[in-house]
């Protein structure tokens, strides 16, 4: 799930993800993931040096790290978490419509495509419309190449395994289903917890790093005995300020790259130790 | 193998080879691991050792030194690589006893259900074990020996040789529902420590992250105190004219 550093996707590959739920990458998506980056670094690096050069040169490198690095994880991650809602829902509802003896498996997959949206939805349809046209026989490869589309899901594969089994055995194997649907939701809440715990800590940064702005940008106010043009002699265009900006950069690009690769992924199965 | 080969293996720490299995290399990549390790290792002493006789003593120590560390330096990355799998592994096993959990109330045999499992595992070594112990009990489906060396394979802890042990004994008596029950009930327990204990690591990293981001911005606040002492160093030197 997260691809920093990793796999690069092209603008098209992006905007296929997005709109396989519904919704074309808008002036939004630009916004938050490179013109902010860019106005932060860019203001940031005025703050301190007070080169418009540098200024400009710094807001443009802004920009295309968040073009090249937020832009498609972001991206990335909304059609992640949007897949993986679907297929927790469609899990949910098929062990609910299982419950009743008389809806047989076939009958419930149809009845889901209405309730499942975006590219969930699609795999959906041409699954049906793969079991209805083929006999028993290629049942498997239907529900092989369905289950495939989501292979880093083990819990749903693991699901449409036993639904497979009920289709072609006709066993009533209810109790397999609802045992898999609640690992399936225990994962759903421990992703929410994750989560949570990110964004959390994301908002902590976030106020800690506003405050230290705030500090900054006093020092452009008249304080005795600090003032502008004494900000600017002794800190900005002075050695001091020069290696301090250069130790901030290393160091801020150090910890954000560690920071978003754990921002950037919600798997609660595996551990990079 | 050859005697050089066998003598490569004798430098080995005792637990290095262990350790290279685990994650996936051949005996042969682990020699040759161990050899470029004695390389790179001689290199570093030659130079130290020619410093050593121009007489440039800081110099030689350093590369003594760095001689050591390197040699450390590629063990430890195989220890870390060795942990990190080791972990894996765990969590393959907890994710593989809720799997067979589910399958528990069907009335398939334990090879058919662990034939179903068998591509859901995601670590190598897994996959393999369970292709073993599959192997061994289509053999004898009563090789209780079979069930406690999966157990072991997979994790370390005595869960896991309960958990194969119940399993074991549930084929024995299909009937009984309890035994099922108290299966699902461990296999619960499991994939929700092992979770709980990635979400906690994963969390307590970023939190770190968010630590060290912010003690990165006092650099500047530290910075900008220097400027004004600094300035006022000057400002109290400089002599007021005028």
């Amino acid at each position: 799930m997260a691809n920093i550093g990793k796999k690069r996707y092209s603008i098209d590959e992006l905007r296929a993800f997005k709109l396989a739920y519904g919704r074309s990458i808008q002036r939004e998506d630009y916004v938050i993931n490179i013109i902010l980056p860019a106005a932060l670094v860019g203001i940031m690096t005025h703050l301190l040096l007070h080169y418009l050069f540098l200024t400009i040169i710094m807001t443009i490198l802004g920009g295309v790290y968040g073009y090249m690095v937020l832009f498609p994880a972001n991206i990335k991650r909304f059609y992640d978490r949007r897949s993986f809602e679907q297929r927790n829902k469609f899990i949910n509802t098929m062990t609910q419509l299982q419950m009743a003896s008389n809806v047989s498996v076939f009958m419930a997959l149809n009845d889901l495509i209405d309730l499942t949206e975006g590219d969930f939805k699609e795999q959906l349809i041409k699954l049906t419309a793969q079991l209805a046209d083929s006999s028993e026989a290629n049942y498997h490869e239907a529900f092989q190449e369905f289950s495939l589309h989501y292979e880093k899901d083990v819990i749903f594969g693991q699901y449409v395994d036993i639904l497979e089994t009920i289709m072609v055995e006709g066993s009533e194997n209810v109790e397999s289903l609802k045992k898999t649907t609640s690992f399936h939701n225990d994962i759903k809440n421990f992703q929410k917890r994750f989560i949570d715990n990110k964004n959390r800590t994301l908002r902590f940064a976030k106020t800690g790093h506003l405050l230290i702005m705030a500090a900054v940008l006093a020092c452009h106010f008249k304080i005795e005995p600090i003032t502008f043009e004494n900000y600017v002699t002794y800190f900005s265009h002075h050695p001091i300020g020069w290696f301090v900006y250069v130790l901030y950069l290393v160091g801020t690009m150090m910890t954000m790259t560690n920071f978003m690769k754990i921002y950037f992924d919600d798997d609660v199965l595996e551990v990079e130790l | 193998m050859n005697k050089v080969q066998i003598f490569i293996k004798k430098t080995m720490e005792k637990d290095f080879l262990e350790m290279t299995k685990f994650i996936g290399l051949t005996t042969e990549e682990a020699i040759n691991i161990q050899f470029q390790r004695i390389m790179v290792g001689i290199l570093y002493f030659a130079i130290a050792v020619f410093f050593l006789t121009q007489q440039l003593w800081t110099a030689a120590a350093l590369f003594f030194g760095m001689t050591v560390i390197v040699y450390r330096l590629r063990y430890s990355r195989v220890q870390s690589a060795y942990k990190n799998a080791r972990y894996n592994q765990q969590i393959s096993y907890s994710i593989f006893a809720r799997l067979v959990d589910t399958y528990l109330d069907s009335r398939l045999s334990l090879y058919a259900i662990f034939q179903k499992i068998l591509s859901r595992l995601k670590t190598e070594q897994s996959r393999e074990s369970l292709s073993r112990l599959m192997g061994r009990i289509q053999d004898d489906s009563e090789d209780k020996e079979a069930f406690k060396e999966f157990a072991s394979e997979l994790s370390v802890t005595d869960n896991a040789q309960n958990f194969m042990m119940t399993l074991y004994y549930s084929q024995m008596a299909p009937e009984d529902k309890n035994v099922v029950k108290e299966l699902g009930q461990m296999a619960v327990k499991e994939v929700f420590d092992s979770i709980s204990e990635i979400v906690e690591i994963k969390s307590a990293r970023i939190e770190k992250n968010g630590r060290h981001f912010l003690m990165v911005s006092f650099i500047l606040l530290v910075g900008i105190l220097m400027a004004m002492a600094i300035m006022y160093f000057n400002q109290v030197m400089t002599p007021i004219t005028g």
